[in-house]
């Protein structure tokens, strides 16, 4: 509820707009920001030069340094089996060729020829054996380009085929094993266990590009992995030509690697990473198989593809997907891939953790920046509080801050203060001189108001005593007519109101005497009057009548 | 606004932290997969069914929890004995041990117990209950439940139909004297001299043919843990046993008996259920030439006018016990799945065994039409008469079984062929063939005791 409450933004919103915010806290907020902007900009620029998911570039670094390891143990070990290869050949070519001399035979002879194929292998049967024991492998043979049956339906060759049952661990040495592929005479007389897939012969396409492999003196072939006839198993082989006096080839020995030796031979390393598989794998026509180190990739019944992402490449078995490297090498007569690779949900987990790491880093960050900011932002606002809170107090001595900016703004404050200080004497000063100016008018004031009073009641008493001296029926003609008047002669009328004088009017009017004269005559006849005085005292009366009306 | 502010991150930071802190260190998860080894005995060289099944498992519950089982090695229980010895004592060559295997109860003494896993601290009480009774009860070692029962067999007896039809053609011994190991004794000596000196079955163990038959005369053939061979019943079930082998009729070299039905060595051999998956189909002679064959699977024969009996046989699922708990956990939920009725079904009518559990036991012996094959219908069939007329026992657990066992045997083949050996020279020599059978099948039990006090 708190933490909804801290979310509320539209109400923090308006209550800063309406409280507004106090220079420390806008501070802060800029400082932090500023923090929060710089974060962002160097996770943006780490994460494009991938710096910043340091999970992806240390699993592919851990990756590759085993990559490179396991590499140099399959030269290694390719190395080594077909050293025991070719050394397994030179003893069967010796042999053969001693048999084949003493029994006055040619190497053709031998087929249809059971008897001899079978004296031949054994022969030839404790070579097979003490070389499955030497190397390391899950099983050795040799297989003759000859049959005891040629009438056979499909194509069959002779030889011996000597494998390990009941492989525990990479270690083959005093392991039971049993006879896969030889004549039953053989299995007999030396007393073996027959392979529950026994056959008497072997049916093999070793022999098909045999020539085009060993011709360009490639040493020693390695197979693509391969189910094993009548057998759960799959296997790879290493094997080298056997070759007759004339060097032509009569025959391949070798040793089979099966999936399970090669598990047990390069085991999944659960590390840092969790499982690495590894693998050794060969390409047709883009889609790739091979043997792994765990069983459970060796099983997979679809095709792998195998698809570039940056520097890693992405094993697509269909159902499931990994995410490793992938190093070329030549073994033998052909080009192999071996590999290295991450279940891809193993990969993206290690991949979350370390986003969900860095986001960690980026929020304890940014809460230490937030109460750093909180920090920085009271020492650095309390110097000009505490002069604020001085100001205000007027205790301030005029003591400096040593902030530039600051001190200049009290500085100029402080100038400005005094200069609104004089004015306001000044204004003082002006006030009591017009509040002295006012007193004086109004004194003034109170003179001229007695005088007007004065004044106005004799002129009360002058209008009167006019009033008294006027025949009524003579100013009543007058008040009646003045309005017959023409306007020119109203003019004048007016002119002679305001104090003008005959001649006055003439100059004002830029008329005559005479036409004023005239004029004079219409007006007085038309007012009933006799004399510019009685005109004068008619028009004051009606003035001040007119005044009185007024005021009432 | 700043506590609000710094109350926010706060907030953010711990609910961060509880989101990268949230894995649950007990349990495997799809993210970040557990593999876990194993070693089992469920496959032939030419087919795995257990193999199979694992695969199966692999791509469906395995990867939705996080699971692998990864198969390194298919052999056989004598050899996982002698691999898991090598491996728990350290010895130079040996692999580590493997986080799950299969085997009898006696390996756990070879293992040592405190290593195993307890599945009982897994399995929910509803969970064990489910299982047949007499199944896991010999998973029980004191109160600690460290071998699930996986799959079971029994014994059996088979045979190759089409040449003993040849044989039984030419002489009156028909299926029928296969019944009781009175009948089965005398027609091995009989095929014997028709095969012109031909083996016509071999024993896998005569380590339980001498227990069922000594329990079925009312004896005990381990007392105090160790061989009762004492007892009147032992002469009751060696005399038998030593007149067929020491005249010829029961091969008696070590070795599996499908090679030797392969090569026509032996056309019949008692062995478990699951030796099945092992008959050929197809038999080699050595002129190279072939010819396929008929197998059937008889009843485990009985002794005339005894209690029918035969022994429960198969192992059981073990895990080492790991310091890393999601490993413990991995083992748990395989384990559970495999022993899921429709599972456990599939896996053991491809195996030759029995379910583990009573409503997959019951399902399979009402409808053996499951099983697939017309072999190994006749099987279930067969086992579907024996489970309700056989007493079914477990071999005795005790200290050295393994060794003692395994002595046994070496004896037993030891002495009789050496008898056997004697016998074809003496009655060669022209001496007469009962008195000389008579004469060796005596001082062969007399050295069989002999043999068994010394390693005692």
């Amino acid at each position: 509820m708190k933490i909804l409450k801290c979310f509320d933004t539209v109400s923090l919103i308006k209550q800063l707009k309406s409280e507004g915010v106090s220079m420390r806290r806008r501070f802060a907020f800029y400082v932090f920001s500023v923090i929060c902007l710089f974060l962002a900009v160097i996770i943006i620029l780490l994460n494009l030069f991938g710096i910043l998911n340091p999970t992806d570039r240390q699993i592919m670094n851990d990756l590759d340094a085993h990559l490179y390891s396991f590499s140099e143990g399959i030269e290694r070990d390719c190395d080594e089996l077909a050293a025991c290869a070719i050394s397994f050949s030179a003893q069967l070519e010796q042999s053969i060729q001693d048999y084949l001399t003493k029994n006055n035979l040619r190497f053709d002879e031998l087929k249809n020829n059971p008897e001899a194929l079978d004296s031949l292998q054994a022969r030839l049967y404790d070579s097979v054996y003490l070389n499955m024991q030497v190397a390391p492998a899950s099983g050795a043979f040799y297989i003759l380009n000859t049959t005891a049956n040629s009438n056979s339906e499909e194509m069959l060759y002779n030889g011996i085929y000597l494998k390990y049952i009941n492989l525990y661990s990479e270690n083959t040495v005093n392991n039971d094993f049993s006879i896969y592929r030889g004549s039953f005479a053989t299995g007999k007389s030396q007393g073996i266990t027959f392979h529950s897939g026994w056959k008497n012969e072997s049916s093999t396409t070793f022999f098909e590009n045999c020539e085009e492999i060993f011709g360009d003196g490639t040493h020693y072939a390695l197979s693509p992995a391969v189910e094993i006839p009548d057998t759960w198993e799959r296997a790879r082989y290493i094997y080298v030509p056997i070759r007759d006096l004339s060097d032509n080839i009569i025959g391949v020995c070798g040793f089979e690697i099966t999936d399970l030796l090669f598990q047990l031979s390069h085991k999944t390393v659960n590390g840092r990473w969790g499982n690495e598989i590894f693998g050794l794998l060969d390409e047709h026509n883009g889609s790739y198989s091979g043997q792994f180190s765990s069983g459970h990739y060796n099983n997979s019944d679809t095709a792998l593809t195998l698809k570039s992402k940056n520097s890693s490449k992405i094993f697509d078995f269909g159902d499931e997907s990994c995410i490793g490297l992938e190093k070329k090498m030549h073994l033998g007569n052909g080009e192999f891939s071996v590999t290295i690779m991450l279940p891809q949900a193993q990969y993206d987990s290690f991949i979350r953790k370390g986003q969900v790491h860095i986001m960690l880093i980026f929020l304890v960050v940014a809460l230490l920046a937030a109460v750093c900011c909180i920090v920085i932002s009271k020492k650095y606002v309390s110097p000009i509080l505490r002069k604020i809170e001085r100001v205000k107090s007027k205790e301030d001595s005029g003591e400096q801050l040593h902030i530039r900016e600051i001190d200049d703004l009290f500085d100029f404050l402080e100038q400005k203060d005094n200069n609104y200080e004089r004015q306001l004497e000044s204004l003082e000063n002006e006030k009591r001189f017009a509040e002295e100016e006012a007193r004086k008018a109004k004194e003034e004031y109170e003179k001229a108001s007695k005088k007007y009073e004065l004044a106005k009641s004799e002129i009360d008493s002058l209008a009167q005593k006019h009033r008294d001296e006027i025949v009524p029926e003579e100013y009543n003609f007058f008040v009646e007519n003045l309005g017959t008047l023409t306007p020119a002669e109203y003019r004048i009328y007016e002119l002679y109101l305001s104090g003008m004088t005959a001649k006055q009017i003439a100059e004002a009017l830029h008329l005559s005497e005479n036409t004023i004269k005239y004029h004079n005559k219409n007006i007085y006849s038309k007012l009933g009057i006799s004399s510019r005085k009685q005109l004068l005292r008619f028009a004051a009366l009606k003035q001040h009548t007119d005044g009185k009306e007024d005021w009432t | 606004m700043i506590k609000r502010i710094l109350t926010s991150l706060l907030s953010l930071a711990m609910t961060a932290t509880c989101l990268a802190g949230c894995n649950d260190d007990t349990k495997p998860d799809a993210d970040n997969p557990v593999t876990l080894t194993m070693w089992h005995v469920y496959g032939s060289q030419t087919q795995s069914p257990l193999n199979d099944t694992i695969e199966e498992f692999n791509s469906t519950v395995g990867k939705e929890n996080g699971v692998i089982v990864n198969v390194v090695s298919v052999t056989s229980s004598s050899a996982i004995d002698k691999a898991l010895s090598a491996s728990a004592n350290n010895e130079p060559g040996a692999d580590n041990l493997p986080d799950l295997f299969t085997a009898y109860p006696r390996v756990a003494e070879i293992v040592g117990e405190d290593k195993l896993l307890c599945w009982d601290k897994y399995f929910s009480e509803k969970e064990l209950s489910s299982f047949k009774e007499e199944f896991i009860s010999e998973g029980y070692f004191g109160d600690k439940l460290l071998m699930l029962p996986i799959a079971k067999s029994s014994e059996a007896l088979f045979l190759n139909k089409t040449l003993f039809d040849r044989f039984s053609a030419d002489t009156d011994v028909t299926e029928e004297s296969l019944k009781t190991f009175e009948g089965f004794f005398e027609t091995a000596n009989v095929y014997y001299d028709w095969s012109g000196g031909q083996s016509f079955t071999q024993i896998n163990d005569f380590y339980n043919y001498t227990y069922i038959g000594m329990k079925a005369h009312g004896g005990e053939f381990i007392k105090n843990g160790k061989l009762n061979l004492d007892d009147e019943a032992f002469e009751k079930v060696w005399y038998p046993l030593s007149r067929a082998a020491i005249y010829g009729g029961i091969c008696l070299d070590d070795g599996y008996a499908a090679s030797r039905w392969k090569t026509v060595e032996i056309i019949s051999n008692i062995g478990s259920t699951a030796d099945i998956l092992y008959q050929p189909e197809m038999v080699f002679y050595p002129d190279n030439t072939t010819e396929s064959i008929t197998s059937v699977s008889l009843p485990y024969p009985t002794f005339s006018g005894q209690k029918p009996m035969a022994v429960h046989r198969g192992g059981g699922l073990f895990a080492i016990k790991s310091d890393d708990e999601r490993k413990n956990y991995a083992a748990y939920i395989f384990a559970k799945w495999l022993t899921e009725k429709e599972n456990n079904v599939d896996f053991v009518v491809r195996a030759g065994y029995l379910p583990v559990t009573g409503d997959a036991f019951s399902s399979l012996i009402s409808d053996t039409g499951i099983a697939g094959k017309e072999s190994y219908r006749n099987l279930y069939d067969m086992l579907g008469g024996m489970v309700t007329s056989y007493e079914l026992h477990a071999l005795p657990l005790y200290p050295n079984a393994s060794d003692t066992q395994s002595r046994f045997e070496q004896n037993v083949k030891l002495i009789l062929k050496s008898a056997h050996n004697q016998f074809v020279e003496r009655t060669a020599n022209g001496e007469d063939k009962d008195t000389v059978l008579s004469e060796l099948m005596d001082s062969s039990l007399s050295e069989i005791k002999k043999l068994s006090e010394k390693d005692m």
